[in-house]
């Protein structure tokens, strides 16, 4: 197929993520490999591209809204590079089924996430972590300031690791997983959570796509209509986001990826 | 003297510039090397490792400019989280939140030593 289907194919990935609030990465590596044939590995690395393009890209609008953490999103990203660090080198161990199917049971696990019960728990006392750095904070709701403590920091600190190694090996943000513990774990509000992941996810994905990029693994010819489509279709993405009806789009989504899931897994088993 | 907050989104703006200068480089050097043959993901079907050096030499040889560019588009965006984190350390340092420096300091090593990993 010629490299000019992927423009359009990735404003699409960058306008479905944005309006689900997701990393085009979930999208981009199973278009990729599925309908491309190209390697998850030149999928991962090229995916991870697109991932800076839009995190980095949105900051200014999460800064903005006083949703981020930024003390708190520095602070975590000690876990995530590390991870991203050791995904890297991990990464050679896996060969390209391996990760097929490793991307196709993360994409399930993703879906059944996506179910999940939105509920704020706060905590009411601060990690003494917190206490120490000042990672407590506050938001504005509906006109009135609330404010919030941050628990179990090493336990988060943690699961960004892994959430570190998950984006490095599988070419994904990993929202999921840092909003898993940031709200789970850390008892932060929904909405820091998700502000606070996406904020981080530019840096995560950076420690990863260098290490890619002088491995030569990122290629022009694949990255290049991926970053321009991603980018554009995350821009209009954030323009519909207010007329669109999320719940309908998210639920035709999850139906999507379990689709996506089950064609990643047989390719990958080579069935 | 603003606050850290203004400070934070004037990076994030700085940022996003850098992210459509990132762009639009990447789609000159897109349009430059433009191949319409179908067949161009055929060499992607199976992974093969090759250096960045040598790929980069190719394209020299090649004569293939716009694909050079591309690369220079991309250099410039995996970079901008990295100015980022730098610019974080800065303000801290500024504001006298020693510890926070330091914090965003080892995030900056960890990209370092991420980065090495790939040569």
């Amino acid at each position: 197929m010629s490299s000019l289907i992927l423009l359009p194919v990735s404003m699409i990935a960058g306008l479905i993520g944005s309006l689900l609030g997701l990393g085009g990465g979930v999208i981009v590596v199973p278009v990729l490999t599925l309908y491309f044939g190209i390697d998850i590995k030149y999928a991962v690395a090229a995916s991870l591209i697109a991932i800076i393009a839009t995190s980095s890209g949105a900051a200014a609008s999460f800064v903005k809204d006083h949703l981020t953490n930024v003390r708190l999103a520095i602070f975590l990203e000690i876990g995530t590079v590390f991870g991203a660090l050791t995904g890297f080198l991990i990464s050679d161990n896996f060969n390209s089924s391996h990760l097929q199917i490793f991307f196709g049971g993360f994409l399930i696990f993703s879906a059944i996430m996506m179910f999940r019960q939105k509920k704020d728990n706060r905590s009411e006392v601060n990690h003494p972590w917190s206490e120490a750095l000042k990672l407590d904070s506050h938001f504005p709701e509906k006109g009135k300031m609330i404010y919030y403590k941050v628990a179990k920091v090493p336990i988060g600190l943690i699961v960004m690791y892994f959430a570190g190694i998950l984006s490095a090996i599988l070419g994904i943000g990993s929202g999921i997983f840092k909003i898993l513990a940031m709200d789970g774990f850390m008892k932060l509000p929904m909405k820091v959570s998700s502000a606070t992941s996406n904020f981080m996810i530019g840096v995560t994905a950076s420690a990863s796509a260098g290490a890619y990029f002088l491995k030569g693994d990122i290629k022009p010819d694949i990255v290049a209509p991926i970053t321009i489509g991603i980018l554009i279709g995350s821009f209009f993405g954030a323009k519909l986001m207010p007329k669109m009806n999320a719940s309908a789009i998210r639920k035709i989504f999850i139906v999507l990826m379990v689709i996506i899931a089950t064609q990643m897994i047989i390719k990958g088993l080579d069935l | 003297m603003k606050t850290a907050e203004e400070m934070e989104l004037k990076i994030s703006n700085v940022l996003r510039i850098g992210v459509y200068i990132a762009g639009g480089i990447i789609l000159i050097g897109w349009l430059m090397a433009f191949n319409s043959n179908n067949n161009i993901f055929d060499v992607y079907k199976t992974y093969e490792e090759v250096d960045l050096i040598t790929s980069l030499k190719a394209q020299v040889i090649l004569q293939n400019w716009g694909r050079l560019i591309t690369y220079l588009g991309l250099i410039v965006l995996i970079l901008l989280p990295i100015i980022r984190v730098l610019m974080s350390v800065a303000l801290f340092i500024k504001q006298k939140e020693l510890k926070m420096a330091l914090i965003g300091a080892i995030v900056f090593i960890g990209l370092l030593i991420s980065f090495y990993q790939g040569l």
